[in-house]
């Protein structure tokens, strides 16, 4: 079992499968503790990303079905890729569950995961928000996401002549 | 947002690819306008799938200079000028990987790059030299027209065998090539990986795909929907449910729309075939 420790000083403890599911804790234990502080990791954080940890490191153990791991290793082949899909369509339907949360949750979320060097994570989390800025506009994108508009009116102006041809008629 | 590390935002927006998404985060604030001149994906998609707007020679070549130092994966489905081809590749030339280009001779509005306005060398692959993928969509594809397209025959044919090269037509003169299996065995290559890709995206959280969760829909009754445009039924972004709004997706629900159209259509012909009135059915099938 390894202990971490959150940065209001909860502690929680983990098996090493589901905590190795982070390089940077699998690297810390091999060549020192079993105790592990995490001061910049709430322990709400921390909660959220022990459970996708756990989650996908009981699918993990399990060997992937020939066919899942074919179709993986082709479109992972693709020339621009940048994450891998994860294949098993049950680990998939969770995450996308998992990920059901306010925008300032998931940003808490990714940077923990960064942190951690949990890069499925830091994928999964970096795909849901983009989807969420998908077939928006400008004015819709800041406010969903409560970005301050820090352009001058005449700016401002320009830049919305030159992308109006992507609005038209919609 | 605004408390994410600027290389989080970057991988965010990287992940966009249509143009238009592209062009609605650059105006969001100073901070995304710089993060979107990172993103490594654009695609111009056709007229049908842009819903409208449709951008100029003079918008593309500018989001393409804006992002040119990292842009690795351009596609051009849209009207747009020969002419203005080479510049474009100019400005992306360097860092260019894959390259989609839906391409015609004809002038006439189509969805496609107008050779016919431009000088004959279109594509210069000598200054491309990190294109690894290479796909031409045009109606008739001689040898000697992509010879002009490309630079010139022997550069071409080594490109050829280096590369991934898609040449799809929806009449390929094969006669006139210098050697089928580049087009054969390529296109083939691009259809795998297109449906691989679309598999990826499509599967949704219930394993089911996307059409699969479709055809479940419950039909519409006719007598509620009498008046329905079944078009701006489609456009409305309501009646799309969950479903991710992407290129694939578009396509599909184009011919769903019209097995929904046949439905409709088969309850127009109850109705009025009880009455003994003479319809048309092809007239249904052209309106919509």
């Amino acid at each position: 079992m390894i202990k971490l420790v959150s940065g209001d000083g909860a502690e929680f403890e983990v098996e090493e499968e589901v905590a190795f599911q982070s390089k940077i804790i699998k690297d810390i234990v091999a060549d020192a503790d079993d105790v592990i502080p995490l001061p910049t990791v709430s322990s709400k954080v921390l909660i959220q990303v022990i459970e996708y940890c756990r989650k996908h490191a009981a699918v993990n153990s399990f060997p992937l079905s020939p066919s899942s791991s074919a179709a993986a290793a082709a479109s992972s082949s693709s020339s621009i890729s940048y994450s891998k899909p994860v294949s098993d369509p049950a680990l998939r339907a969770w995450d996308n569950e998992f990920v059901k949360l306010n925008n300032s949750s998931l940003f808490d979320i990714v940077i923990a995961a960064n942190y951690l060097d949990i890069e499925e994570l830091v994928d999964l989390v970096l795909e849901t928000v983009a989807d969420r800025i998908k077939g928006k506009q400008a004015q819709e994108i800041r406010r969903q996401f409560n970005i301050e508009n820090d352009f001058t009116p005449e700016e401002e102006e320009a830049l919305r002549r030159e992308n109006s041809w992507a609005f038209q008629n919609n | 947002m605004e408390s994410l590390p600027g290389d989080m935002l970057r991988r965010i927006l990287s992940r966009l690819s249509d143009a238009r998404d592209v062009a609605a985060c650059s105006p969001v604030s100073r901070r995304w306008r710089e993060a979107t001149a990172f993103i490594p994906s654009i695609h111009f998609l056709s007229k049908a799938l842009q819903g409208g707007g449709t951008p100029a020679d003079a918008d593309i070549l500018r989001m393409v200079s804006a992002t040119a130092s990292s842009l690795e994966d351009l596609s051009i489905h849209c009207p747009f000028s020969g002419r203005s081809l080479a510049p474009c590749l100019a400005l992306c030339g360097r860092s260019l990987r894959s390259l989609d280009l839906r391409v015609d001779f004809f002038d006439g509005g189509l969805d496609c790059v107008n050779l016919y306005e431009g000088n004959v060398t279109m594509v210069d692959v000598g200054k491309l030299p990190e294109l690894e993928y290479l796909s031409i969509e045009g109606q008739h594809w001689y040898w000697s027209e992509i010879k002009t397209l490309l630079r010139n025959a022997i550069e071409v044919e080594e490109f050829f065998s280096n590369h991934r090269i898609s040449i799809v037509s929806k009449y390929v003169h094969s006669s006139k090539w210098p050697n089928d299996s580049y087009v054969g065995k390529s296109s083939r290559q691009k259809v795998d990986q297109e449906m691989m890709t679309y598999e990826s995206q499509t599967i949704t959280n219930v394993g089911k795909s996307q059409l699969d969760l479709h055809l479940e829909e419950p039909k519409l009754e006719f007598v509620y929907y009498q008046d329905l445009d079944i078009l701006k039924h489609w456009k409305n972004p309501k009646h799309r449910g969950a479903h991710k709004d992407n290129e694939d997706n578009a396509s599909i629900k184009t011919s769903l729309s019209m097995q929904e159209s046949n439905t409709l259509e088969e309850d127009i012909d109850e109705e009025k075939g009880d009455k003994g009135e003479d319809f048309d059915r092809d007239d249904v099938i052209d309106e919509i």
